[in-house]
């Protein structure tokens, strides 16, 4: 157990650093003590008012919270830097070596009380700042925190001691902030001066102060009070600097005018027109923030307050104090970097933000992307073109980072100079600028080429060499074993990535090569390394890494242009292999691996409409100078090798892929509009013996609506009819069409089901809900039920805006209003089941038990209104800017991030930079 | 003796009130400082309550008192300052509870105050008692009981309309009211008798029972206007088939729930069973020496069986009421008033014509919902140094002055309010102060004439922004509704007798709520702050229209219901 005493007695300015991992681990374990404690104090206080488990679920033992590695596990042994809590669940051991006299006991007191205190004023704090009312629970359980904080601490700090008065002066202190910030900053644009600022942000945080007011008490050693009282000023300004940084949108969105926001629009001159309530838009707010070098103020006035905070904690000997500040101030510096090059780039996109439509424009339409697409054509082939060098080839460059920041230019790389050509010419060369630099570039001799740099890796050159169809054809013999198959020894000599080059190149000279075809079956069928890597060589201990998408690409372009079934079999496996690794995005993360999965996909015959974000982030992301950033293709022995050039092949290939299709698409359009989404999926409706026949025909105008706010992803079935013992709705997917099931209600309720719902709202849930199984397979689980619904009624939101949500939720007005004021009840319902773990479907697989723990009290659909308000939160505050086609496809795993970031226990991950 | 025993102790309450009063004014205005305008007097002290020219005594300042004579161990020291701690923590639970029924209108300020008082009173009982004491486990008990019973209520009778039985409304008032009893019996824990805690208890909590019953029985108007279906509410409704109505939205009015609850018996049976709990209260503890307490308990039975015979008197005279209603409404139709009693108009040189064709207009919407007893004179034109609107009596006819602002064209005034709001907001107030005999208006008065001139003006365009009608911008709209206890608070400092707002000149009184003046508060929050205040009445009242509220309503009852200063 490591001795805080003995941290105190080194004395030194910076943590030892054989005690580092001694000291992370101490912290791990006092913070996860904090945190079994705030959890465990918050079951007890749930249990007291539901002994008998009525109200809610029997509670559980709190489990060890999350991001909280076991120290006597293997990761306890390793060198860890970053630790899994907020500091505020271990503050007061931050300052323990000031005050060696004090016993750890108290420390340990003293940071769950703080911890404990702590989240009575968050409870409180949240609600102002975000505009919610306090519900029941929420005045319940700040109750009860401040009760269990001051048992905590009053064995310590008797009620008679000075500290209560200084705690008092602290507590009125950060009241007047909350307060003045409320009345003058809320709704209200007004002058903020610098000097406001720093009062504020330092009395809004100020009661973290108490900590060292009851070490000095208890220690009876204040000589150091006022230079760590005024170090946590600094601190505490400068991280509220940072914080306003990070949360602009939201307070933009909450009309919350921070000293940034305000110096914002002053700046923009906009400050009449936000009085007049004419807002602009939060993407020009966005641009007018990180344009005009704000931003890069604002990080800078933290980083003057965390040297401050240093300074003022000169000569007292608080290493861990110290090292976490200075882990602040490196990350703000880090920040500030990383905002200068993002501005330099955003200055030049944000004259694009507004890109017109995708879709091909009707008739009398304004022209759609064509247009735009051409011009990022040939804005890159003229960077391609300045960027040749005088031998006709293109250069490689050495990085330590695969992000190729900063890079040194290496000289002339045949791998690289292949790679672009290639790529030129699978954008087909349409494009004038195009035509002109393939033309230059064929005026060089072939030869030239092959050069390249010496301190290029020889590896990758040999790997992309230029083979002749002989040279081809004799390695394809020579990985055929005495059997007819791939011997395994001979292939094992190089990595994957090379054999996928000569699948290409034998491919591309029409060589017979049977062996490297069976090998790219082989190598297409596989699924995603598991590491994520992509072998280039592997011999003698060094391992050479391709970048993984470049392998599916190759054998993409290997393949697509063969109409036979061996052919068009390995393709399908590699689209899918490709399509695994898309983002919720849309996208393939940086622009290289976004640029080949998309060169990859179109040139396999994929829609470009499938794959519009994508696109769009390879237009946005396009440069002044008509490039894009480099990744690294190849990394060895922590070496990256990457070329901006190749990356701007790649791009121009996949975006001249969208322009093909976007240009076939307005030539087909022109005559035949009407007949367009015949192609999007086929709908079926069958109704039941006895369904009246205006019911048929309305749940087909219907459901031709429904496809036009959420995209079906493949045909449909739908059955009006009246099944027993069946809810509102069910859907059936077998992997061909999907079929739905609307169960209507008898004569008595002639436009309702039988789960109390008006049918249309029951098709539009039906309609997402199938959607979403075509997409991600049949709902599982409470949460994505819930999550699904609320989509459902997002559409149902869209399509009759006019109606009450309490009718499209199947509620009476009433019912409504107790939802409304009981809301608190449902999310602590689900939050608790969620929690527990308690998701799985519940017994008549049709109601989440999220909400079928609550029914004893709840209104039957009350669910129906918690799923709507889900998304009214976020939708409301500005924050999602998500299509409800993007959001059916949210994969489980971020449904359950979504649930856990509004009803879980926040916790914020800060580097304790050791 | 018993008397003198008993005015000592409502005088001891009085002081510790008083002394808790001084201790939060001392943190409400550090709290305040910088959100307050800087130019203006200090905030007011206490929270937004009427404040009544006697000293106040309240229950919770002296409850533990009225159990001093079975405990005589216990130092007088003790026992005071258990009762402040029990004041500051029952201030604390109302609140709470106060920020529960109000819904969307928290008051920060209120909320602060209240968690300082909480940790106050906790400070002052790890005093009294140590850390380690049996007392620490019943508050813990009292407190999961409170809270059990408030959401069980919340849950099952806010906006639903379950059946509600004598004894859930039991356990529910019992549980409510738990931790209020807690203070009592710490005086048992104090004075080292323990053994009499249950019998204590069992009398404390048939007391909180009839209590509650009778809370339900006086504030059945706010509980339906809120849809907390208490128990008798629940009785009236159920047991007369209104659920359906309530479930679809359209509520029945309040007067004929009263007269259902009134006239059906269901209050008569609410106030027999609250004379029993107060009797069962007292028989439960008839052998102990509590003089007081009795005596305590004997006063309620009396209230109950006095309420209960103005009860019986309201049930036979319910037809005769209702014919003189009715005879009283087409009175009121047959003197409705005619085209020629909309008030003469003048307009000074250089103001258009068209600004007096205008406030003619205006001024014939609001005579047919509010009329006049006559002798009006309405003049458009400019007097530098007046308010936007102000009155002059003339021998038999009152003068009102609309102030234009000729920047604008004539068309708003100088309080940047639109004319027709203003000839509205000066129309209303000219009528009210001639119905009350009054030459001014009090705040509270001021707050519900210009929610009623917004509404006025509301109901002739509705599609206009309600900002436009009061002369604000949608930015500054917002800012009130975020900070409406700043301007609760404002409005409570008005009326306690600081110098008012000034928008007319010399002698002449604000005639608006919370005029203009530096600092946060922008210009026209009064017109905001009025509407909310007309909401907050209508709640409370069986007859909604202009005219009854400007007529019907007396100075007092507006701050009553508005818990401000009636002054």
């Amino acid at each position: 157990m490591l001795s805080w005493n003995a941290l105190g007695a080194e004395r030194g300015r910076r943590c030892p650093e054989d005690l580092r991992s001694e000291i992370v681990q101490a912290l791990h374990l006092e913070s996860r003590r904090v945190a079994v404690e705030l959890a465990r104090l918050r079951t007890d206080l749930l249990t007291g008012l539901s002994p008998a488990g009525d109200l809610w679920p029997p509670a559980q033992e709190p489990a060890p919270p999350e991001g909280c590695p076991d120290p006597s596990g293997p990761a306890g042994a390793q060198r860890v830097t970053v630790l899994g809590f907020s500091p505020f669940f271990y503050y007061p051991f931050l300052f323990a070596t000031a005050f060696p006299e004090v016993p750890p006991e108290f420390l340990r007191a003293l940071a769950a009380a703080n911890r404990i205190l702590l989240e009575a004023l968050l409870t409180l704090d949240n609600r102002i700042d975000r505009d919610q009312r306090l519900d029941p629970l929420d005045l319940y359980l700040m109750q009860g925190y401040c009760q269990r904080a001051l048992e905590i601490l009053l064995p310590y700090l008797p009620p008679q001691d000075a500290f209560w008065e200084e705690c008092d002066e602290l507590y009125v202190a950060y009241v007047r902030a909350v307060l003045r910030e409320l009345v003058f900053h809320r709704q209200r644009v007004e002058p903020f001066p610098a000097q406001d600022f720093r009062r504020l942000s330092a009395d809004k945080a100020g009661l973290v102060k108490a900590t060292i007011l009851a070490l000095c008490r208890v220690s009876g050693d204040g000589r150091h009070r006022d230079a760590l009282l005024a170090s946590q000023d600094a601190f505490l300004i400068g991280f509220q600097a940072i914080d306003d940084l990070k949360d602009w949108r939201e307070d933009y969105a909450r009309q919350n005018y921070t000293y940034l926001l305000t110096a914002v629009l002053e700046n923009a001159g906009r400050v009449r027109a936000v009085e007049r309530g004419e807002r602009p838009d939060p993407e020009v707010v966005g641009r007018w923030l990180y344009e005009t070098g704000l931003a890069q103020s604002q990080l800078r006035l933290s980083e003057e307050l965390f040297r401050e905070s240093l300074d003022a904690a000169r000569d007292v000997p608080v290493p861990l104090w110290r090292d976490m500040v200075e882990g602040f101030l490196r990350s703000a510096r880090s920040m500030r970097t990383d905002v200068a090059q993002i501005r330099s780039r955003d200055l030049h996109r944000s004259s694009r933000a507004a890109l017109p439509a995708w879709s091909p424009p009707a008739h009398g339409e304004e022209p759609g992307c064509g247009p735009l697409l051409a011009s990022c054509l040939s804005r890159g082939a003229r960077y391609l073109l300045a960027k040749r060098r005088p031998d006709g080839s293109f250069s490689l460059a050495l990085s330590p980072h695969s992000y190729m920041h900063p890079a040194r230019v290496l000289g002339p790389s045949g791998a690289v100079t292949a790679l672009v050509l290639r790529a030129l010419a699978g954008t087909g060369a349409e494009e004038p600028e195009i035509r002109h630099l393939l033309a230059a570039l064929r005026e060089r001799p072939g030869t030239a080429r092959e050069a390249y740099a010496p301190s290029a890796p020889a590896e990758l050159e040999q790997a992309f060499r230029a083979r002749s169809r002989e040279e081809l054809e004799r390695i394809d013999s020579g990985i055929c074993d005495g059997g007819g198959r791939c011997d395994a020894d001979a292939l094992s000599a190089q990595g994957k990535g090379f054999w996928a080059e000569l699948v290409f190149q034998a491919a591309h000279r029409q060589a017979r090569a049977p062996m490297l075809e069976e090998l790219a079956l082989r190598e297409a069928r596989q699924d995603r390394d598991p590491a994520g890597a992509c072998t280039l060589v592997e011999a003698a201990g060094s391992r050479g890494l391709l970048r993984p998408l470049l392998v599916p690409y190759l054998l993409c372009k290997a393949f697509a242009a063969r109409p036979d079934e061996l052919a068009q079999t390995a393709v399908r496996a590699l689209v899918s292999r490709v399509l695994g690794g898309c983002l919720k995005s849309g996208s393939w993360g940086n622009y290289t691996d976004t640029a080949l999965a998309l060169a990859a996909l179109l040139g396999a015959g994929c829609a470009a409409t499938e794959w519009e974000p994508a696109a769009r982030k390879l237009v946005l992301g396009q440069d002044p100078d008509g490039s894009w950033p480099a990744n690294a293709i190849y990394g060895k022995e922590g070496r990256c090798y990457g070329s901006r050039e190749l990356t701007t092949a790649w791009c121009l290939e996949a975006l001249a892929h969208c322009l093909r299709q976007h240009r076939e698409r307005d030539r087909e359009s022109s005559g035949r509009a009407s007949a367009l989404g015949e192609g999007q999926g086929r709908i079926e409706i069958y109704a039941h013996e006895g369904v009246a026949p205006e019911r048929f025909e309305d749940a087909g105008r219907l459901l031709n609506r429904c496809r036009r706010v959420l995209r079906a992803r493949g045909s449909m079935r739908v059955y009006l009819g009246r099944w027993a013992g069946l809810p509102g709705h069910f859907v059936l997917a077998d992997g061909r069409a999907t079929d739905i099931g609307v169960n209507l209600a008898g004569p008595h309720a002639p436009d309702c089901t039988v789960a109390g719902r008006p049918t249309a709202v029951e098709l539009a849930l039906a309609w997402t809900e199938a959607v979403r199984a075509q997409v991600r397979g049949p709902v599982r689980g409470g949460p994505e039920r819930l999550f699904v619904e609320g989509v459902g009624l997002m559409v149902c939101r869209r399509l009759w805006p006019g109606q009450t949500p309490w009718e499209q939720c199947g509620l009476s007005r009433l019912d409504w209003q107790w939802c409304h004021e009981n809301e608190w009840y449902l999310c602590e319902i689900a939050r608790q089941a969620i929690q527990a773990g308690r998701a799985g479907p519940a017994p008549d697989g049709s109601r989440p038990h999220a909400a079928a723990a609550g029914e004893a009290f709840a209104p039957a659909n009350a669910r129906l209104y918690l799923a709507l308000r889900l998304f009214d939160t976020e939708c409301r505050a500005g924050l999602s800017t998500e299509s409800l086609d993007q959001m059916i496809e949210w994969e489980p795993a971020a449904i359950q991030g979504q649930f856990q970031k509004l009803w879980g226990q926040g916790r914020r991950k800060i580097s304790l930079c050791l | 003796m018993e008397s003198a025993i008993r005015r000592e102790v409502l005088e001891e309450g009085a002081a510790i009130h008083r002394g808790i009063r001084q201790w939060e004014a001392r943190f409400r205005s550090a709290m305040l400082d910088g959100a307050w305008p800087h130019d203006r007097a200090a905030p007011p002290l206490g929270p937004r309550q009427p404040e009544t020219r006697a000293p106040r005594s309240p229950l919770h300042a002296y409850y533990p008192m009225l159990f001093r004579t079975l405990f005589p161990s216990v130092a007088w020291r003790d026992l005071r300052e258990l009762c402040r701690l029990g004041r500051l923590y029952a201030e604390h639970l109302l609140a709470v509870d106060a920020v529960l029924d109000q819904g969307q209108r928290v008051d920060p300020l209120e909320l602060f105050v209240s968690q300082l008082k909480q940790l106050e009173s906790l400070r002052g009982l790890h005093r009294l008692f140590g850390s380690v004491h049996p007392f620490w486990s019943a508050l813990r008990e009292a407190s999961f009981h409170a809270w059990r019973a408030v959401l069980l209520e919340r849950l099952r009778h806010g906006h639903r309309l379950l059946a509600y039985s004598g004894e859930e409304f039991e356990q529910i008032a019992k549980g409510k009211t738990a931790l209020f009893k807690v203070f009592p019996l710490a005086l048992a824990r104090l004075g080292g008798r323990a053994d009499l805690e249950s019998a204590l208890s069992l009398s404390l909590d048939c007391h909180h029972v009839g209590l509650l019953l009778l809370d339900d029985l006086e504030d059945w108007k706010e509980d339906a206007a809120a849809l907390r279906f208490s128990y008798p509410l629940t009785r009236v409704i159920l047991e007369h088939g209104l659920a359906d109505e309530f479930a679809k939205g359209a509520r029945p009015s309040l007067a004929a729930i009263g007269d259902l609850l009134y006239g059906s018996g269901i209050a008569g049976e609410q106030l027999a069973a609250a004379g029993a709990c107060f009797r069962n209260a007292m028989e439960s503890v008839a052998r102990m020496e509590l003089p007081l307490w009795l005596a305590f308990n004997r006063d309620y039975r009396v209230r109950c069986t006095a309420m209960a015979r103005e009860v019986e008197g309201y049930a036979r005279g319910r037809a005769g009421s209702r014919r003189r209603a009715e005879r009283a409404d087409e009175d009121r139709a047959a003197h409705a008033p005619e085209e020629s009693a909309v008030p003469e108009v003048v307009v000074q040189t250089g103001v258009p014509e068209s600004r007096a064709e205008v406030c003619r207009v205006v001024l014939r919407e609001a005579c047919a919902a509010l009329p006049h007893p006559g002798g009006l004179l309405f003049c458009l034109g400019s007097w530098p140094g007046m308010g936007a609107h102000f009155w002059l009596s003339q021998d038999r006819c009152r003068l009102v002055g609309i102030q234009l602002d000729p920047a604008d064209g004539f068309l708003s005034t100088v309080s940047g309010r639109p004319l027709e709001t203003e000839v509205t907001l000066a129309y209303v107030a000219t009528v009210r102060c001639l119905l009350q005999g009054e030459s001014h208006l009090s705040e509270p008065e001021k707050l519900l004439v210009a929610g009623i001139a917004v509404r006025l003006r509301l109901q002739s365009v509705p599609a206009q922004d309600l900002w436009d009608v009061a002369g604000m911008s949608l930015l500054d709209w917002q800012w009130c509704q975020k900070n409406e206890w700043l301007l609760w608070a404002c409005a409570a400092r008005n009326g306690c007798g600081c110098a008012g707002p000034v928008s007319g000149a010399g002698d002449l009184p604000a005639a608006e709520p919370l005029a203009a003046g530096p600092g946060p508060v922008p210009r026209n929050a009064g017109l905001y702050l009025g509407l909310r205040a007309v909401e907050e009445i209508a709640g409370k009242a069986l007859k909604r229209s202009p005219a009854d509220f400007i007529a019907g309503w007396s100075r007092a009852e507006i701050a009553k219901s508005l818990r401000l200063p009636p002054c």
